[in-house]
């Protein structure tokens, strides 16, 4: 069985550089549980109203804007280039390109670094880099039966060919085919890997809700805090127009009681995985604002961090799926000439209680270090203390399109607040792949 | 048509070797084409050449100016026309000219692009064959109803007889314009063409035309019509709907407007007779409208907002600055209305309020009305949502570096006004202005204080913001230029009819409002029921009676203007005797009790106004006086704000009035009405109602200085 398939070739070196990347303001909505408060609203929709604001609260003169990149999962048919659709539908100026980018649940850091790969390159010195997803609108087609009998019929000239082009319908071809949750190489969903990496890591059912748990405290803290109110521009959904603001995921009264008393939900019988301690579907956008260090100066503008390092790696999926944060944090930390101890921060996606603490099992075991990253020592002791501070997806929730650039926007504001100078940001993604950022204060 | 001394250079004609010319209309130092005299002379000398060219087989009449046809004919003439006659002399002599088109012995393709109105349609429907293109400005139509004439060139006449008498009758009595899609669907035009293709397309059709066998394309009938057309087009039908149409011009008139009634009649007459005896017809109903008191009011409106439009409402040279973001403050009813246009005309807003409930209420104000346009297929879905776009909303001072101007539309408080001005001061850049959508308050004591009063200004909208077309810029002394010039753009770009008006108490149209009220006030105190006297101002013209406007405006936004007024000239707005007792428990509209009782959707007169008066009288004033008292109360407000120099020109009192309080247009604004009543007459009128009502009646200085030397306004 083969263990880490390392990705050397793509390796940036913006060390290198005096000129660096930074992150001048990012805004998000709030992250809305799919099909209530923002189920009439589209990715497009939610990626419009949160790009005006950012422009609006940065006063960017649009003109100097010289890419829009955008990060989605499920894009939608009628708008499969989404940043396109954003630079038209917020009225940027039409000159902007706008490309949009799947890299599953690390999407939108990938945008992040995208953008900044293109303005270490030269291209441009301010981009527009993000994600979004609405769960409340994912496409669902028509099975591929329906789909050619209607071909079909549209071809059939006589009526008896339509009938024939008809004959081979029946009422099953009418249930339409929601889009696959399962990995194609595996055949498993994602719950289910989780539930082997719980089993391979010991990591038990108490230790997940405790982690839960955590994160609900932690996000519930940070909204009393007023954190959450800088980063969250308020949404008024068609209809009602009623304000809506907060997160709707975050349970500050949850107890380890209540989600005990959960149900497992992939594996009915062995399985530690529950709703409460998964991230769930989830409607939401975010968009952050990076520039040349220099322009960013020249324009007078007050970034909050800057975007030094990044890492994409990706492992076998038959393997630990979700693993991946395991594998390119210690990229990151090797490029950045730094260890575990010198970060301040660190941000782990939550798509499950399981898969974040299978990661820290992992950066602290030596058999995960001899293995995967082929060194006697393992990457480092992890501190409780700096993980997921404000929460993570499982309180906060998960626009699987937005979550990088949330973080993005969380750790560069939570850097100035505690005025500490580093954080690592990392996501797990479908595939077996794991994206990794460094964001340094200024 | 008299010969006129300088030739008109309005037209080209070139020939191809096939033998197809173009005739290129595009008029000289002129922006649009417009239909002229001269140009018709013109015209004229080409279709005799045309006739009198055997090398030509076929011609396209095209236009030189890009994106735009022909405007339509030049009203300074018609406006000239004295007596009837002599109008349908000036429509015989256009018949002459496209009549002449219309028999040429070689097929005519007209090809529209663009504005196609009025005589430049007249002209169309004369030719044998019309192409349109699919530009989506391309509209058609006969406007002349709204200057208060009828088509004299044919319209009334040829257009029945290609698309029938009901779609006629539509077009003509409204005015209103048809898109290019939608002329062709209805037959107006033979072929939808690719703009890029038009004139090609156009010289190529005419050879095709040319080409038919026996002069086929003579013979026009239009497209296949359809079985409603078929129908309509049936004898009794056709009566009946001449029957409807004429009681609902009635309805919708109140008889205060002759011309649509006028080109009922001509359009009827193209039913029942030849082309040449219904031509004669228009023409004689063309000179009767054209010297209509209303119709000469109507083109002075026309005339004036024209002028207004060009007007920057500086007399220095200063630039304004362009608004790319503009920020409302207060996203209330009027912020609301204030944000739907800016948004709509491509300005970013940002709008500010304290309460994230009432920014949920101002989106839902502008999702509604870009519903709307998205219903009538105005606009697109990605239409609509780039303008909600454009909007963005905050409860608190961030995000307004980059706008260039903060338009507050807040309480009318002068403190809270105070604290939105410095709170500007605090937030946006240096260059920004501060201007008020205050009804009342003086610009100047807003100003107080700021530590820029010369970027302090007041921008008087009115309700409902997207659909009244008048706004009221109010500079104080200190104002800069600069300032004013920027407003008054922006307030152009927002496409409202823009007067610049100093800073005095109320202004100019609450002020002139005011004594109308005032005098309504007087009014019901003589007696006068409260319905009475809003079907006598009703009836005057007024789109809504005093009594009830001052219940839709709210009782306390008039009592605080009314202060405001009375503190200024006390002579002419004292309020009479106990009026806060009649007041009392009053609030308007809104709370469902005023000067009526409201419920739901109904509306009585509450009887119990009458007890709190303080004497009962008598009840039979006639509606006329009281009409006429508060007509000039009003007029006579309008003359002292020229004495004070509170307008810059009559011209912008007769727009302020018309577009703001509903002065009926069909008087053509107060100043105008005055000068056509004769100011001496005017006078006259005044001294008598102020021997009969007391000295607030006395006529302003001007009205009596201008009336003895005999002097007009305009």
């Amino acid at each position: 069985m083969s263990k880490a398939t390392k990705k050397k070739s793509k390796k940036s070196e913006p060390k290198q550089s005096e000129d660096r990347v930074v992150v001048v303001d990012g805004v998000r909505t709030p992250f809305v549980k799919a099909y209530t408060d923002f189920q009439d609203l589209t990715a497009l929709d939610l990626s419009r109203i949160v790009t005006s604001e950012l422009v609006a609260r940065t006063g960017i003169d649009p003109e100097e804007i010289g890419e829009v990149i955008m990060g989605t999962v499920l894009p939608s048919p009628h708008a499969p280039n989404l940043a396109r659709e954003v630079v038209l539908s917020a009225d940027l100026p039409r000159k902007i390109p706008g490309f949009t980018l799947g890299r599953a649940c690390a999407s939108s850091a990938q945008s992040v670094i995208s953008a900044a790969e293109g303005i270490l390159k030269g291209e441009y010195d301010t981009a527009i880099a993000g994600g979004a997803e609405s769960m409340s609108n994912v496409p669902v087609p028509y099975s591929k039966n329906i789909v050619d009998s209607l071909m079909a019929l549209s071809k059939a000239k006589s009526f008896p060919a339509r009938m024939k082009a008809l004959s081979g319908l029946n009422l099953e071809s009418l249930l339409p085919t929601p889009p696959a949750i399962a990995e194609s190489s595996t055949g498993k969903t994602m719950g289910q890997h989780c539930e082997i990496m719980a089993r391979k890591n010991n990591i038990s059912r108490e230790a997940q809700d405790e982690f839960a748990l955590a994160s609900h405290q932690n996000a519930a803290k940070a909204r009393q805090d007023g954190k959450t109110k800088e980063e969250v521009v308020t949404v008024y959904p068609p209809g009602s127009f009623k304000p809506v603001n907060e997160d709707s995921f975050v349970r500050a009264d949850t107890t380890v009681e209540k989600l005990g008393e959960l149900k497992p939900v992939f594996d009915k019988t062995y399985g530690t995985l529950t709703a409460g301690n998964s991230s769930g579907l989830t409607d939401g956008a975010a968009v952050v604002l990076l520039m040349r260090e220099s322009k960013a100066k020249e324009l007078g503008l007050k970034p909050l961090a800057a975007v030094t390092a990044w890492s994409t790696t990706a492992l076998d999926p038959d393997d630990q799926l979700l693993l991946g944060p395991a594998l390119c944090i210690p990229e990151v930390l090797e490029q950045a000439d730094l260890s575990l101890e010198d970060i301040d921060l660190i941000d782990i996606h939550e798509a499950f209680a399981a898969q974040v603490l299978s990661v820290i099992h992992s950066l602290e075991s030596e058999d995960f270090a001899r293995d995967y990253l082929g060194q006697d020592k393992p990457v480092g002791k992890v501190d409780p203390e700096k993980v997921n501070v404000n929460g993570g997806s499982i309180s906060l929730g998960h626009p699987f399109g937005a979550t990088g650039a949330r973080m993005v926007i969380g750790m560069a504001r939570e850097l100035n607040r505690r005025k500490v100078d580093r954080a690592i940001l990392a996501l797990c993604a479908a595939g077996g792949m794991g994206t990794a950022l460094l964001l340094e204060r200024i | 048509m008299g010969k006129s001394q300088t030739k008109a250079r309005a037209t080209k004609l070139d020939i191809n070797e096939q033998g197809i010319a173009t005739l290129t209309i595009d008029v000289e130092d002129s922006k649009l084409n417009v239909l002229s005299p001269p140009v018709f002379e013109e015209l004229d000398g080409r279709f005799d050449e045309i006739a009198g060219n055997s090398e030509i087989k076929g011609v396209a009449i095209v236009s030189g100016k890009r994106g735009s046809f022909v405007a339509g004919a030049d009203i300074k003439f018609i406006a000239t026309i004295t007596n009837a006659e002599e109008g349908a002399e000036m429509s015989r002599s256009a018949h002459g000219v496209f009549n002449k088109l219309e028999n040429l012995k070689v097929p005519v393709v007209c090809a529209i692009d663009g504005v196609c109105l009025g005589g430049g349609l007249e002209l169309a429907l004369a030719c044998h064959y019309r192409l349109v293109s699919d530009n989506p400005d391309t509209v058609l139509g006969l406007p002349e109803v709204q200057l208060g004439l009828i088509p004299g060139a044919g319209g009334t006449q040829r257009l029945p007889r290609l698309i029938g008498f009901t779609e006629s009758l539509d077009k003509i009595l409204t005015g209103k314009k048809t898109r290019a899609k939608k002329a062709y669907k209805m037959g107006l035009a033979d072929e939808l063409v690719p703009v890029e293709l038009l004139t090609s397309r156009a010289v190529e059709a005419a050879g095709e035309l040319a080409a038919q066998h026996g002069m086929a394309w003579k013979r026009q009938e239009g497209r296949q019509k359809d079985l409603t057309t078929k129908l309509a087009e049936a004898y009794g039908v056709r009566s009946a709907i001449y029957t409807k149409a004429k009681s609902d011009l009635r309805d919708k008139t109140k008889g205060k407007y002759p011309a649509p009634m006028f080109a009922l009649e001509a359009v009827r007459t193209a039913l029942r007779t030849d082309l040449k005896d219904g031509l004669e017809e228009e023409a004689r109903y063309f000179g009767e409208a054209a010297v209509t008191p209303v119709s000469k009011s109507l083109i002075h409106l026309f005339n004036i907002t024209t002028e207004l439009k060009a007007d920057s409402g500086i007399d220095s040279k200063a630039e304004p600055v362009k608004v790319k973001n503009a920020a409302v403050i207060g996203g209330g009813l009027m912020g609301s209305g204030i944000t739907t246009v800016l948004s709509d005309v491509g300005v970013r807003v940002r709008v500010k309020d304290i309460s994230e409930e009432t920014l949920g209420k101002t989106y839902k104000y502008v999702d509604k009305y870009l519903q709307r346009k998205v219903k009538r297929r105005h606009y697109s879905a990605f239409e609509r949502d780039v303008r909600m776009g454009r909007v963005t909303a905050t409860t608190e001072y961030s995000g307004f570096q980059n706008a260039e101007i903060a338009i507050e539309a807040v309480f009318e408080d002068l403190k809270l006004k105070h604290n939105i001005v410095k709170d500007v001061e605090a937030n946006f850049s240096e260059k920004a202005i501060f201007a008020s959508n205050t009804s009342s308050l003086p610009i100047a004591d807003i100003a107080k204080g700021a530590k820029r009063p010369e970027q302090v200004i007041g921008m008087h909208f009115f309700s409902p913001v997207e659909k009244m077309q008048l706004v009221e810029v109010i500079t104080h002394e200190g104002t800069a230029d600069w300032v004013t010039a920027t407003t008054v753009a922006l307030a152009k770009k927002m496409k409202k009819h823009t007067i610049v008006v100093r800073d005095g108490a109320g202004f100019y149209t609450s002020r002139i409002l005011a004594a109308l009220c005032n005098e309504a006030v007087r009014c019901l105190y003589d007696g006068a029921p409260i319905e009475k006297i809003d079907r006598a101002l009703e009836d005057f013209g007024f789109p809504v009676g005093p009594m009830r406007l001052m219940d839709e405006v709210g009782i306390g936004v008039v009592t605080k203007v009314m202060g405001i007024m009375m503190n200024a000239f006390p002579d002419r707005f004292e309020a009479p005797a106990g009026w806060e007792n009649v007041l009392e428990g009053r609030q308007g509209k809104s709370s469902g009790r005023g000067f009526y009782k409201y419920n739901g959707k109904s509306r009585t007169p509450d009887k119990s106004v009458y007890k709190a008066l303080p004497e009962k009288k008598d009840k039979s004033i006639k509606e006329e006086a009281i009409a006429e008292r508060c007509a000039f109360a009003f007029l006579n407000e309008c003359a002292f704000c020229i004495q004070e120099e509170i307008l810059r020109t009559p011209r912008d009192g007769d727009v302020g009035a018309v577009f703001g309080l509903g002065y009926p247009p069909f008087h053509g604004g107060p100043f105008f009405h005055m000068d056509t009543m004769g100011l001496s007459k005017v006078v006259e009128i005044l001294e008598r109602l102020a021997g009969e009502h007391g000295d607030r009646f006395a006529p302003a200085a001007v009205l009596t200085k201008m009336a003895k030397k005999n002097e007009t306004f305009f």
